[in-house]
Protein backbone atom coordinates (compact mmCIF):
# COMPACT_ATOMS: atom_id res chain seq x y z
CA UNK A 1 0.00 0.00 0.00
CA UNK A 2 2.68 2.39 0.98
CA UNK A 3 4.47 1.24 -2.08
CA UNK A 4 1.58 1.85 -4.31
CA UNK A 5 0.64 5.51 -2.69
CA UNK A 6 4.68 6.50 -3.05
CA UNK A 7 4.37 5.08 -6.71
CA UNK A 8 1.34 7.12 -7.34
CA UNK A 9 3.36 10.16 -6.16
CA UNK A 10 6.79 9.57 -8.28
CA UNK A 11 4.93 8.81 -11.32
CA UNK A 12 2.88 12.01 -11.17
CA UNK A 13 6.19 14.01 -11.15
CA UNK A 14 7.61 12.10 -13.72
CA UNK A 15 5.41 11.95 -15.89
CA UNK A 16 4.68 15.45 -15.86
CA UNK A 17 8.57 16.21 -16.62
CA UNK A 18 9.06 13.71 -19.34
CA UNK A 19 5.77 14.89 -21.19
CA UNK A 20 7.13 18.47 -21.24
CA UNK A 21 10.60 16.89 -22.54
CA UNK A 22 8.32 15.05 -24.90
CA UNK A 23 9.88 11.35 -23.84
CA UNK A 24 8.82 8.40 -22.20
CA UNK A 25 10.39 8.73 -18.71
CA UNK A 26 12.65 5.51 -18.56
CA UNK A 27 15.55 7.81 -17.14
CA UNK A 28 13.45 8.53 -14.72
CA UNK A 29 11.59 5.47 -13.76
CA UNK A 30 14.55 3.38 -13.36
CA UNK A 31 16.64 5.29 -10.96
CA UNK A 32 12.89 5.64 -9.01
CA UNK A 33 12.62 2.25 -9.02
CA UNK A 34 16.41 1.59 -7.88
CA UNK A 35 16.86 4.04 -5.52
CA UNK A 36 13.17 4.08 -4.12
CA UNK A 37 12.19 1.16 -4.38
CA UNK A 38 14.97 -1.76 -4.70
CA UNK A 39 14.85 -2.94 -7.61
CA UNK A 40 17.56 -4.58 -9.71
CA UNK A 41 18.60 -3.18 -12.83
CA UNK A 42 17.14 -5.58 -15.26
CA UNK A 43 13.79 -5.90 -13.11
CA UNK A 44 13.79 -1.67 -12.79
CA UNK A 45 14.36 -2.49 -16.60
CA UNK A 46 11.34 -4.08 -17.49
CA UNK A 47 9.16 -2.71 -14.84
CA UNK A 48 10.39 0.95 -16.55
CA UNK A 49 9.35 -0.66 -20.12
CA UNK A 50 5.81 -1.17 -18.91
CA UNK A 51 5.08 1.54 -16.84
CA UNK A 52 6.28 3.63 -19.91
CA UNK A 53 3.91 1.73 -22.28
CA UNK A 54 0.97 2.83 -20.47
CA UNK A 55 2.02 6.12 -20.79
CA UNK A 56 2.74 6.48 -23.94
CA UNK A 57 -0.38 4.89 -25.34
CA UNK A 58 -2.30 7.87 -22.74
CA UNK A 59 -0.01 10.26 -24.26
CA UNK A 60 -0.89 9.49 -27.88
CA UNK A 61 -4.49 9.28 -27.68
CA UNK A 62 -4.12 12.48 -25.69
CA UNK A 63 -2.81 13.92 -28.84
CA UNK A 64 -4.81 11.95 -31.10
CA UNK A 65 -7.51 13.80 -29.38
CA UNK A 66 -6.22 17.72 -30.23
CA UNK A 67 -4.84 16.29 -33.51
CA UNK A 68 -1.36 17.06 -33.05
CA UNK A 69 -0.35 14.09 -34.50
CA UNK A 70 1.38 15.13 -37.90
CA UNK A 71 0.38 13.51 -41.40
CA UNK A 72 1.21 13.02 -44.47
CA UNK A 73 3.66 10.65 -46.53
CA UNK A 74 6.58 12.40 -45.87
CA UNK A 75 5.87 11.87 -41.99
CA UNK A 76 4.80 8.60 -42.86
CA UNK A 77 7.92 7.54 -44.33
CA UNK A 78 10.11 9.25 -41.84
CA UNK A 79 7.92 7.33 -39.17
CA UNK A 80 8.41 4.29 -41.07
CA UNK A 81 12.26 4.49 -41.32
CA UNK A 82 12.46 5.23 -37.59
CA UNK A 83 10.46 2.17 -36.73
CA UNK A 84 12.31 -0.38 -38.36
CA UNK A 85 15.25 1.10 -36.74
CA UNK A 86 13.96 1.00 -33.65
CA UNK A 87 12.07 -2.67 -33.82
CA UNK A 88 15.64 -4.04 -34.90
CA UNK A 89 17.27 -2.40 -32.19
CA UNK A 90 14.93 -2.74 -29.17
CA UNK A 91 14.99 -6.55 -30.45
CA UNK A 92 18.83 -6.80 -29.93
CA UNK A 93 19.16 -4.66 -26.78
CA UNK A 94 16.25 -6.43 -25.59
CA UNK A 95 17.82 -10.08 -25.83
CA UNK A 96 21.17 -9.04 -25.16
CA UNK A 97 19.86 -8.32 -21.55
CA UNK A 98 20.00 -12.03 -20.67
CA UNK A 99 24.04 -11.92 -21.67
CA UNK A 100 24.83 -8.45 -19.92
CA UNK A 101 26.19 -8.27 -16.69
CA UNK A 102 24.10 -6.12 -14.42
CA UNK A 103 27.16 -3.90 -13.52
CA UNK A 104 27.56 -3.27 -17.18
CA UNK A 105 23.97 -1.96 -17.56
CA UNK A 106 24.07 -0.18 -14.31
CA UNK A 107 27.57 1.47 -16.03
CA UNK A 108 25.63 2.03 -19.12
CA UNK A 109 22.38 3.54 -17.59
CA UNK A 110 24.68 6.01 -15.68
CA UNK A 111 26.33 7.11 -18.54
CA UNK A 112 23.22 8.00 -20.59
CA UNK A 113 22.21 10.17 -17.14
CA UNK A 114 24.75 11.98 -17.62
CA UNK A 115 24.67 12.48 -21.35
CA UNK A 116 21.08 13.48 -20.94
CA UNK A 117 21.46 15.97 -17.81
CA UNK A 118 24.06 17.82 -19.73
CA UNK A 119 22.12 17.86 -23.23
CA UNK A 120 19.41 18.99 -21.03
CA UNK A 121 21.05 21.68 -19.51
CA UNK A 122 23.14 22.83 -22.49
CA UNK A 123 19.78 22.60 -24.77
CA UNK A 124 18.01 25.22 -22.34
CA UNK A 125 20.58 27.88 -21.93
CA UNK A 126 20.45 28.08 -25.86
CA UNK B 1 11.22 2.35 -52.52
CA UNK B 2 14.40 2.78 -54.07
CA UNK B 3 14.27 6.72 -54.10
CA UNK B 4 13.16 6.18 -50.50
CA UNK B 5 16.12 4.69 -49.62
CA UNK B 6 18.54 6.48 -50.76
CA UNK B 7 16.79 9.57 -49.35
CA UNK B 8 19.26 10.74 -46.80
CA UNK B 9 16.71 11.86 -44.05
CA UNK B 10 15.07 8.24 -44.55
CA UNK B 11 19.39 6.85 -43.95
CA UNK B 12 19.15 9.22 -40.93
CA UNK B 13 16.03 8.04 -39.42
CA UNK B 14 16.57 4.50 -39.78
CA UNK B 15 20.39 4.46 -38.71
CA UNK B 16 20.20 6.38 -36.00
CA UNK B 17 17.38 4.30 -34.30
CA UNK B 18 18.55 0.90 -34.43
CA UNK B 19 21.65 2.02 -31.63
CA UNK B 20 18.79 4.23 -29.65
CA UNK B 21 16.48 1.40 -30.16
CA UNK B 22 19.40 -0.83 -28.95
CA UNK B 23 20.39 1.26 -25.86
CA UNK B 24 16.20 1.15 -24.84
CA UNK B 25 16.20 -2.43 -25.51
CA UNK B 26 19.13 -3.36 -23.17
CA UNK B 27 18.68 -0.81 -20.23
CA UNK B 28 14.65 -0.37 -20.79
CA UNK B 29 13.94 3.25 -22.19
CA UNK B 30 11.76 4.28 -24.64
CA UNK B 31 15.20 6.00 -25.77
CA UNK B 32 13.32 9.11 -26.51
CA UNK B 33 15.54 11.72 -25.41
CA UNK B 34 18.15 10.34 -27.99
CA UNK B 35 15.24 10.51 -30.89
CA UNK B 36 13.90 13.85 -30.31
CA UNK B 37 17.08 15.88 -31.60
CA UNK B 38 17.37 13.71 -34.10
CA UNK B 39 13.86 13.98 -35.32
CA UNK B 40 14.32 18.35 -35.04
CA UNK B 41 18.31 18.64 -35.80
CA UNK B 42 19.04 15.90 -38.14
CA UNK B 43 15.61 15.54 -39.92
CA UNK B 44 14.13 19.38 -39.43
CA UNK B 45 10.84 18.52 -37.39
CA UNK B 46 9.52 21.10 -35.08
CA UNK B 47 8.99 20.47 -32.07
CA UNK B 48 5.13 19.94 -31.80
CA UNK B 49 5.33 17.56 -34.42
CA UNK B 50 8.64 15.67 -33.28
CA UNK B 51 7.12 15.14 -29.85
CA UNK B 52 4.20 13.09 -30.76
CA UNK B 53 6.12 11.36 -33.47
CA UNK B 54 8.61 10.45 -30.99
CA UNK B 55 6.05 8.98 -28.78
CA UNK B 56 4.80 6.62 -31.57
CA UNK B 57 8.80 5.50 -31.98
CA UNK B 58 9.08 5.06 -28.58
CA UNK B 59 5.72 3.38 -28.39
CA UNK B 60 6.98 0.86 -31.17
CA UNK B 61 10.34 0.71 -29.57
CA UNK B 62 9.02 -0.45 -26.06
CA UNK B 63 6.57 -2.80 -27.58
CA UNK B 64 9.15 -4.78 -29.32
CA UNK B 65 12.10 -4.73 -26.66
CA UNK B 66 9.32 -6.20 -24.24
CA UNK B 67 8.73 -8.86 -26.44
CA UNK B 68 12.56 -9.66 -26.52
CA UNK B 69 13.28 -8.99 -23.11
CA UNK B 70 9.95 -11.58 -21.76
CA UNK B 71 12.08 -13.91 -23.74
CA UNK B 72 15.68 -13.05 -22.54
CA UNK B 73 15.08 -12.85 -18.67
CA UNK B 74 12.55 -14.29 -16.88
CA UNK B 75 9.71 -11.60 -15.97
CA UNK B 76 8.81 -13.36 -12.29
CA UNK B 77 10.98 -11.02 -10.75
CA UNK B 78 8.06 -8.48 -11.64
CA UNK B 79 5.59 -9.97 -9.78
CA UNK B 80 6.37 -8.54 -6.27
CA UNK B 81 7.06 -5.19 -7.78
CA UNK B 82 3.35 -4.73 -9.08
CA UNK B 83 2.15 -2.56 -6.58
CA UNK B 84 4.84 0.52 -7.54
CA UNK B 85 4.38 -0.86 -11.03
CA UNK B 86 0.72 -0.02 -10.99
CA UNK B 87 0.98 3.48 -8.81
CA UNK B 88 3.92 4.93 -11.63
CA UNK B 89 1.87 3.93 -14.24
CA UNK B 90 -1.11 5.17 -12.64
CA UNK B 91 0.96 8.50 -11.66
CA UNK B 92 2.61 8.47 -14.78
CA UNK B 93 -0.58 8.25 -17.04
CA UNK B 94 -2.47 11.20 -14.95
CA UNK B 95 0.15 13.24 -15.76
CA UNK B 96 0.15 12.33 -19.40
CA UNK B 97 -3.09 12.89 -19.83
CA UNK B 98 -2.77 16.75 -18.67
CA UNK B 99 1.13 16.86 -20.01
CA UNK B 100 0.06 16.39 -23.97
CA UNK B 101 -2.31 19.60 -23.39
CA UNK B 102 0.34 21.25 -21.62
CA UNK B 103 3.07 20.84 -24.32
CA UNK B 104 0.92 21.29 -27.44
CA UNK B 105 -0.58 24.61 -25.48
CA UNK B 106 3.18 25.70 -24.68
CA UNK B 107 4.29 24.79 -28.04
CA UNK B 108 1.56 27.11 -29.70
CA UNK B 109 2.25 30.38 -27.14
CA UNK B 110 5.67 30.31 -28.91
CA UNK B 111 3.86 31.87 -32.18
CA UNK B 112 2.91 35.42 -29.54
CA UNK B 113 6.50 37.08 -29.79
CA UNK B 114 6.34 36.81 -33.49
CA UNK B 115 2.70 38.10 -33.80
CA UNK B 116 3.24 40.98 -30.93
CA UNK B 117 6.15 42.16 -33.58
CA UNK B 118 4.07 41.93 -36.57
CA UNK B 119 1.19 44.14 -34.79
CA UNK B 120 3.33 46.96 -33.31
CA UNK B 121 5.68 47.01 -36.85
CA UNK B 122 2.10 47.43 -38.12
CA UNK B 123 1.33 50.61 -36.05
CA UNK B 124 3.88 52.20 -37.34
CA UNK B 125 3.42 54.77 -39.68
CA UNK B 126 6.40 53.59 -42.63
CA UNK B 127 5.24 49.76 -41.65
CA UNK B 128 1.63 50.61 -41.97
CA UNK B 129 1.50 52.68 -45.21
CA UNK B 130 4.28 52.39 -46.78
CA UNK B 131 5.40 49.62 -49.06
CA UNK B 132 6.38 47.17 -46.50
CA UNK B 133 2.82 47.39 -45.18
CA UNK B 134 2.24 43.91 -44.10
CA UNK B 135 -1.45 44.45 -46.28
CA UNK B 136 1.27 44.33 -48.66
CA UNK B 137 1.91 41.08 -48.63
CA UNK B 138 -2.20 40.49 -48.72
CA UNK B 139 -1.90 38.71 -45.36
CA UNK B 140 -4.01 41.65 -43.67
CA UNK B 141 -7.21 43.80 -44.13
CA UNK B 142 -7.86 46.98 -42.68
CA UNK B 143 -11.10 47.60 -40.14
CA UNK B 144 -13.22 50.13 -41.26
CA UNK B 145 -12.04 52.20 -38.19
CA UNK B 146 -8.60 51.72 -39.77
CA UNK B 147 -7.48 49.48 -37.13
CA UNK B 148 -5.25 46.19 -38.09
CA UNK B 149 -7.20 43.09 -37.29
CA UNK B 150 -3.75 41.65 -38.57
CA UNK B 151 -3.18 40.35 -35.15
CA UNK B 152 -5.95 38.14 -34.80
CA UNK B 153 -6.31 36.81 -37.96
CA UNK B 154 -3.07 35.77 -37.71
CA UNK B 155 -3.57 34.32 -34.13
CA UNK B 156 -6.74 32.26 -35.05
CA UNK B 157 -4.79 31.00 -38.23
CA UNK B 158 -1.93 29.69 -36.70
CA UNK B 159 -3.93 27.82 -33.93
CA UNK B 160 -7.00 26.48 -35.38
CA UNK B 161 -6.31 23.35 -33.24
CA UNK B 162 -6.92 25.36 -30.69
CA UNK B 163 -10.50 25.58 -31.53
CA UNK B 164 -10.49 21.72 -29.56
CA UNK B 165 -14.47 21.14 -29.37
CA UNK B 166 -14.21 19.39 -26.34
CA UNK B 167 -12.10 22.54 -25.18
CA UNK B 168 -10.33 23.29 -21.79
CA UNK B 169 -8.19 20.61 -20.15
CA UNK B 170 -10.52 18.01 -20.11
Amino acid sequence: MVHLVTGIGAGIGIGLVSSILGVAGGELLIPTLIFLFGADIKTAGSASILISLAIVIVGLWRYRQIKAIPVGRGVQRITLAMSVGSIIGAILGGLAVAYAPAEFLKSLLGCILLVTAFKTMTHNSR
Amino acid sequence: MQRTISCPYFRKAFGWCIPIGGLGGLIGLGGGEFRLPVLMYAIGFEAKSAVPLNLMVSLITLAFAMASRSRAVSLDALAPRLPEIFGLAAGGMTSAFYGARLVHLLSTRRLVPADRLLASESRHPVVARGPLSISAFGADAREPDGSSSHRHRRWDRDRPREQHPRGGWG
